[in-house]
């Protein structure tokens, strides 16, 4: 199976071809096309509404595309539900973060990804253990570990999530990101985008949506603009401007 | 005051303040002085004879209130719990009574309740029904049942499966070493095994749960399926003690279980709570319902007490998170 004639010669790690999604009669995608290569953030940019969040989730397994097929490595696979996309190498974080409020920082750390024991008991001791090993990596200072995720800073509970996604479980070899900054400050802004291009150093794609054009200039590597659910476009960021991006997502040329 | 003084009482301030925040450690404190009262009160209330009386209801409710205490933590609630022990019971009692053996009786009768709370998952799940209209509505469906089976009343005359209710051991009865076993099983699960443990992130945050790969789907029938088997464990228990099956049995259960249970520290919100807590909740409540016998409460008040220990236990335990704070 071929990939369709392409400036870039490289093997797209995930592949998005002509997805279409409906939700009763309303077409959230309408046809998209996306492709993620190795090593590299892509920054998935669009105004309110023109798709981006939908398609994210088409690609996490939280919805299924109406029409449409995925490629991930190049194989055709249908992503059922969002624990086969983490089978598959394919971690996202979501725009709410998806975390457990009344839980603590360790149950939120493994959740869905136990460490467990002969009988399928749980390893609370080393889950204790990872934890403290994560928190220092991402460079979180937390008063307790058995402090509930509530009442954590936005930078941290970020931090958390990113934590869960990246460096809990099998290294996934793409991430999906969902307004990453969104609300944070500026000082857990930079400790995040760093973050970030920490990953793309581990050898992990990325997938950024944001809203903030001067992140995603810090740090992405190629653009795709979504606009009322179609794409509208697909630069380089080197080879492009605030000023254009800004017209592709709101239709002026 | 030397630095070191002044530390070691800060420190046993936070650990006291800590302990009694802790919901096993208040309601343990609450059960033995309610227990010293009433031993002192009424000589009736510490002998083996009142023991014995209250073991069956100790038994059916701890047992059935370790399946709520799980649906609870999972948010979700089941009101059918009463009528489907009834149900179970009555299913072993008409097996019996019809000629089969007393292990098919009995796992008849499990079964069949088993499978009433499958169904109760089942509309919950796919039907997409609210989980109190689904329990209320099989409420009244497994109580019909009953009471066409049953009529007025099916008699036991097996004297092995009468053993199941009032044989003892160790001097305690058969229903109540079931239930400690049950309790105990279920606290080491809940407490340690992964699959168990999923019931607080589904109830802390379901749609969260979702996308971390849990299969919230088959958690939530489970869960539901689990507590119809308890349910018919129970049930058989009860109408082996009584020796006979009736169509009353367990009628308004749920009140006093799920009271229990949320006493025990499990929210109605869901992702908190414990079976120890839940255990503890039993015991209290039965030993209330107890107390109201023994002096000779009219029976027409328990419920108005009931229910206004369980507003009261809630509305203290909001007080009681200025201590939680500071632990």
């Amino acid at each position: 199976m071929e990939s369709p004639k392409h400036e870039d010669k490289r093997k797209p790690v995930l592949e998005a071809r002509r997805i279409t999604k409906k939700f009763s009669g309303i077409v959230a995608l309408f046809q998209v096309d996306l492709r993620l290569y190795p090593n590299e953030i892509l920054a998935l940019l669009g105004d309110n509404g023109a798709g981006k969040s939908t398609l994210i989730k088409c690609l996490s397994g939280a919805h299924s595309p109406s029409e449409g097929e995925i490629f991930v490595r190049g194989e055709r696979i249908i992503i059922s539900n969002p624990k086969k996309a983490k089978s598959l190498g394919v971690e996202t974080i979501y725009q709410d973060m998806a975390l457990f409020d009344i839980l603590n920082v360790p149950s939120n750390l493994f959740a869905g990804k136990p460490l467990i024991r002969s009988w399928g008991f749980l390893d609370d001791k080393s889950m204790k253990r990872e934890s403290v090993r994560i928190l220092n990596r991402l460079d979180i200072r937390v008063r307790s570990l058995n402090q509930v995720v509530r009442n954590l800073s936005g930078g941290q509970r970020h931090a958390v999530s990113i934590g869960r996604a990246v460096y809990v479980g099998n290294t996934p070899q793409i991430v999906l990101m969902d307004e990453p900054t969104a609300g944070l400050g500026v000082e857990e802004s930079n400790k995040l985008l760093q973050t970030i291009l920490d990953l793309k150093e581990e050898g992990i794609s990325v997938i950024l949506i944001s809203h903030n054009l001067d992140h995603v200039f810090a740090v992405a590597d190629r653009a795709v603009v979504l606009r009322g659910g179609k794409l509208v476009g697909e630069k380089d960021i080197k080879k492009t401007n605030r000023t254009e991006i800004v017209q592709m997502m709101l239709g002026v040329v | 005051m030397i630095p070191q003084v002044s530390q070691r009482k800060a420190d046993t301030k936070r650990f006291v303040a800590s302990l009694i925040a802790q919901r096993w450690f208040a309601l343990t404190l609450v059960i033995l002085v309610f227990c010293m009262f009433l031993g002192l009160r009424y000589p009736a209330f510490a002998t083996l004879a009142n023991f014995r009386a209250v073991s069956i209801s100790l038994a059916t409710n701890g047992i059935v209130g370790v399946g709520m205490c799980l649906l609870l933590v999972s948010r979700e609630i089941d009101l059918s719990v009463g009528s489907n022990l009834a149900l179970g019971g009555a299913i072993s009692g008409l097996l019996l009574a019809n000629g089969m053996s007393v292990p098919v009786s009995i796992i008849g009768g499990i079964f069949t309740s088993a499978f009433i709370g499958f169904v109760n998952g089942l509309v919950v799940d796919r039907l997409h029904v609210n989980c109190l209209i689904a329990t209320l509505g099989m409420m009244g469906v497994a109580r019909g049942i009953t009471v066409l089976i049953v009529g007025g009343g099916i008699l036991i005359i097996n004297k092995y499966f009468s053993w199941l209710g009032q044989g003892t051991f160790l001097s305690l009865q058969f229903p109540v070493w079931v239930m400690i076993m049950i309790t105990i099983l279920a606290g080491i699960l809940l407490k340690k095994h992964h699959f168990f443990r999923q019931t607080y992130y589904k109830g802390a945050n379901e749609e969260a749960a979702i996308l971390a790969g849990i299969n919230v789907s088959f958690l939530r029938i489970f869960m539901y399926a689990f507590t119809g088997l308890l349910c018919g464990i129970a049930g058989v228990l009860a109408t082996a003690r009584f020796g006979v099956a009736t169509s009353t049995a367990g009628f308004g259960m749920e009140l006093e279980v799920i009271s229990a249970v949320v006493i025990g520290g499990s929210s109605l919100q869901g992702g908190e709570g414990n079976i120890l807590g839940a255990f503890l909740g039993v015991v209290l409540m039965t030993l209330i319902t107890d107390a109201l016998v023994i002096a000779r409460v009219s029976v027409y008040w328990h419920r108005i007490i009931i229910g206004t220990v369980l507003i009261a236990a809630v509305a203290f335990d909001s007080w009681m998170s200025r201590y939680r704070a500071m632990a």
